[in-house]
């Protein structure tokens, strides 16, 4: 036992020799509570961030007019893969990824499957998502990124895009300004591309406001039936300023497979 | 302190003594030296020596990080967990080198594998002991080293698993599938290594 002893505490006395020497110290207990708190504190802003960007995706997909898909792409499995928000999906995916890498790098969190934590987090970011995008949050980050960032405003932002949807009246869409509202229940228009429209309104119905007067901005459902004359069956004021802008003629990734006008081709005259 | 009262001291007790006087953590040492020596043995490919310096840098790592040791774990899976990771860094370093090839001596530690792997990996009948007794260490040196170390962890240092995903820093489930692979993965050892035998 004490032969044991002596040749097994060789070995101690090397390391403790050695600790000596290099004037080895523990490392003292901040540092190490620091790292626990600085993953948690990641995880937990990865999570507040990912449901910041789940509002967004809530906002982009309520607002996908959905209603005149038709008139965009008649196959609706299409439209939904063109239109989806995949910047705020990608982005999304991201942080969980980033929340479960934190998660599990704290002191407990490595007791936790991936898969129980990525659908714990993800359904977390969803909930306060839905919460926030009905507070609006959604809608004010998308458009104040679009302000803030010229490559978001052309490429990702949901009003512009939708802006290029509606610039579609071969296809039974029209935006624009009033330009003239005295022609009794009629009115002129100018869409983005500066070309002017005489919007017949007696079988329209109006959603927003029942009378438009010059500088009201408008979308329009309706029928082509001339160069410059379009027939409308729904109206509807567009009482954001922001829809009066024209969109930047920037490419988005959508336009390569939707055209400059955000739509497919109209369907061939039979 | 007397060396009586030291040995009735838990290993939690001796890392607040460690604290207070770094000579406390050659008793640390001596508890574990021959554990985790034969531990980085067994993993790792390596020779006895190489083994030694890997066991220095452990307890080093194990002095520098002391203040990092959570009482709600066990000190022994706390200190198994150092070695894994440096045992396994070390073996990813030195996976290029020549592998060493270990007289391989049959004493009482390959018979103690042998008789808690065999009787837990579900064999067939025709495997007899005699062969497994001249092969364990062989075949255990084939198989992954992620399973290898469950293997180990399980039936030679009879970890639990709460204990085996304190070290490894995996949640249970994970324990339990890394158990059932490397098992299949050695009975396919057996298999492929009996086939070899009988056709030579």
């Amino acid at each position: 036992m004490e032969e044991k002893n002596i040749a097994n505490s060789s070995l101690g006395k090397k390391v403790l020799e050695k600790i000596q020497m290099q004037k080895v110290k523990p490392s003292p207990r901040w540092v190490f509570l620091l790292k626990n708190y600085s993953a948690w504190v990641i995880g937990v802003l990865s999570l507040v961030v990912g449901s910041l960007a789940s509002s967004v995706v809530f906002y982009m997909l309520m607002n996908n007019d959905w209603d005149v898909y038709k008139n965009v792409d008649d196959n609706l499995f299409s439209f939904i893969l063109l239109t989806l928000p995949y910047f705020w999906m990608i982005l999304l995916v991201l942080l969980i990824i980033v929340t479960d890498y934190n998660l599990k790098n704290t002191k407990k969190g490595y007791r936790y499957s991936t898969v129980i934590v990525f659908i714990t987090t993800f359904s977390v970011s969803i909930f306060i998502g839905a919460i926030l995008y009905n507070f609006e949050v959604g809608r004010i980050i998308d458009n104040a990124f679009a302000d803030k960032v010229p490559v978001y405003e052309a490429m990702f932002h949901k009003m512009n895009h939708r802006k290029k949807i509606w610039m579609n009246p071969d296809r039974g869409l029209l935006i624009g300004i009033v330009s003239d509202s005295e022609n009794g229940n009629n009115f002129v228009i100018k869409d983005f591309q500066n070309n002017t429209w005489m919007i017949i309104t007696e079988q329209a119905e109006f959603i927003g406001k029942t009378e438009m007067i010059t500088g009201d901005g408008v979308r329009i459902i309706g029928k082509r039936e001339g160069d410059n004359l379009f027939r409308a069956m729904k109206i509807f004021y567009l009482a954001e300023k922001r829809w009066l802008t024209p969109p930047p003629d920037f490419m988005r990734p959508h336009d390569f497979f939707l055209g400059p006008h955000g739509h497919m081709p109209p369907p061939p005259i039979q | 302190m007397e060396q009586n009262k030291i040995l009735e001291k838990t290993d939690e007790e001796l890392v607040d003594l460690v604290l207070e006087d770094q000579e406390f953590f050659l008793h640390i040492m001596e508890r574990y030296e021959k554990k985790l020596l034969s531990y980085i043995l067994r993993i790792s490919n390596i020779s006895f020596e190489e083994a030694e310096d890997v066991l220095q840098n452990i307890f080093i790592k194990v002095y520098k990080n002391i203040n990092d040791f959570d009482k709600s774990l066990k000190f022994s899976s706390w200190i198994y967990r150092i070695a894994h990771n440096e045992t396994i860094n070390n073996f990813r370093k030195n996976k290029a080198r020549p592998q060493i090839i270990r007289e391989n001596k049959r004493g009482d530690d390959d018979l103690l594998i042998l008789d808690k792997i065999a009787s837990n990996i579900d064999i067939e009948k025709e495997v007899n002991d005699k062969y497994l007794e001249e092969n364990i260490a062989t075949l255990l040196e084939k198989i992954d080293i992620r399973y290898r170390e469950v293997l180990i962890l399980k039936y030679i240092e009879e970890k639990d698993y709460k204990e085996i995903s304190d070290i490894l820093k995996k949640p249970m489930g994970t324990v339990a599938t890394l158990l059932n692979r490397a098992k299949k993965q050695l009975r396919t050892e057996i298999e492929k290594d009996k086939r070899y035998h009988s056709l030579i």
